[in-house]
């Protein structure tokens, strides 16, 4: 059956109930690349600290450049595996950085991952976390030219993608870290992890994720389950190699096509989160006339289908749902047809 | 180069349909800088008239 190249984005640092903790919407992303054939999505929706996984038909594309894709300006090409450099933030203690090297040698050593060389920034990164209003995190780095910097001695020696360890405030004392591990309130330090990789992919145009470097906080009795992939281990960047290692090249529009190539115009489908409908990938959908699954879940934020009208607009109750529907388009079978209340064709005159 | 956060209010005209409501942001957006990053986060609606829609957009730049 032909695959229905479909996109799958679950919005960093807004809170999702399903996708805004440690990789917790990893389960629906293989649903829906079951029913789809072939799911591109991004290092939130992936990423569990030190869990993930690499499934044949997902496509692991950081979110600048698959706001890119979804706007028909690259495509994405298959690679049997990219030679992954890695950026460290310059603050990172010695005892956090060494711990880090393990890791990319772990990753080396026992599955086979292809990690060239790493560096260190001239100078701090220097990140901010803040929030908007409290419904979403976000934040700046004081020093973006140090991170750019690093990354292209990356590709100077050679590296095709880029994993980036930035060094992060003490997060023990802030009371949106314990809500977070509790599974409430929203990930406070998503939002500039996003600014990170969406710099780098937007300055350097290749594969790219983040990783945290955090120090270690006390153990929590009432861990959420969804948070709890980022309580394995000493780093995070695990998920991050093991996703950068298959990420697909991504190729400029203009540029040379190859047969196998995901080309955007391939794309019928977006899935996002009811409430996360003002985002560039979805809008783009709506310029471009195709379908945008809304999936009930819920959010901080609430820009829902009330303030659109487009009628390629579909809302399902749950990612089961949705895998349900991305199968009966795949399939060619009108979805209508199987919903009910089922109306006459009587009403449809022009 | 800086990185700078900001957000504004942008009213929404009739004029522009779903199909420029993208460009139409962008185009606005742009005179603040280079974007990294940005979504609309919030849309108020007139009490007086429903078509008058306010966006409010979160973005992260470069300026």
């Amino acid at each position: 059956m032909r695959a229905s190249p479909t996109i799958f984005i679950v919005p960093t640092g807004i809170g999702c109930e399903i996708g805004g903790f440690a990789g917790d919407a990893l389960p629906a992303a293989k649903l829906l690349a079951s029913a789809s054939g072939c799911l591109i999505t991004h290092p939130n929706v992936m990423n569990g600290g030190s869990l993930s996984e690499v499934d044949d038909n997902i496509y692991y594309v950081e979110g600048y450049s698959l706001d890119r894709f979804a706007k028909c300006e690259i495509s994405l090409r298959k690679v049997r595996q990219q030679n992954i450099g890695i950026i460290f933030d310059s603050s990172i203690g010695h005892e956090t950085l060494v711990r880090h090297l393990q890791v990319a040698d772990a990753c080396r050593a026992t599955l086979g991952i292809q990690i060239g060389s790493y560096v260190i920034t001239d100078s701090p990164i220097g990140v901010e976390c803040s929030e908007y209003s409290s419904i979403m995190s976000s934040g700046i780095i004081k020093n973006p030219k140090t991170l750019i910097d690093a990354g292209k001695k990356l590709l100077e020696k050679g590296s095709t993608a880029i994993a980036i360890v930035a060094d992060f405030p003490d997060q023990e004392s802030k009371d949106n870290v314990e809500l977070y591990r509790k599974g409430k309130g929203v990930d406070f330090i998503a939002g500039v992890e996003a600014v990170i990789s969406h710099l780098i992919s937007k300055c350097l145009k290749v594969p790219c994720a983040h990783s945290p470097s955090l120090k270690p906080i006390g153990i929590e009795y009432e861990l959420d389950p969804r948070a709890a992939a980022e309580e394995i281990g000493y780093t995070f960047l695990p998920s991050v190699l093991i996703g950068l290692s298959k990420a697909p090249d991504l190729i400029e529009i203009r540029d040379y096509s190859l047969p196998d190539d995901i080309n955007p115009y391939q794309v019928e489908t977006i899935v996002v989160p009811s409430g996360a409908l003002g985002g560039e990938s979805v809008l783009a959908f709506f310029e471009r006339g195709l379908n945008v699954v809304a999936v009930r879940n819920m959010s901080s934020i609430n820009v829902d289908h009330k303030y659109f009208n487009y009628p390629k607009l579909l809302q399902v109750d749950n990612y089961l749902e949705a895998a349900g529907l991305l199968l009966s388009l795949r399939k060619g079978i009108n979805f209508e047809s199987i919903r009910r209340p089922f109306n006459s064709i009587n009403n449809s005159q022009i | 180069m800086k990185l700078r956060q900001i957000q504004f209010k942008l009213i929404w005209p009739q004029s522009i349909t779903l199909n420029n409501l993208r460009k139409f942001i962008l185009d606005n957006l742009s005179k603040e800088g280079d974007v990294i990053r940005w979504s609309i986060c919030e849309i108020n609606v007139s009490e007086e008239d429903v078509n008058l829609k306010t966006l409010i957009i979160y973005a992260v730049i470069i300026k």
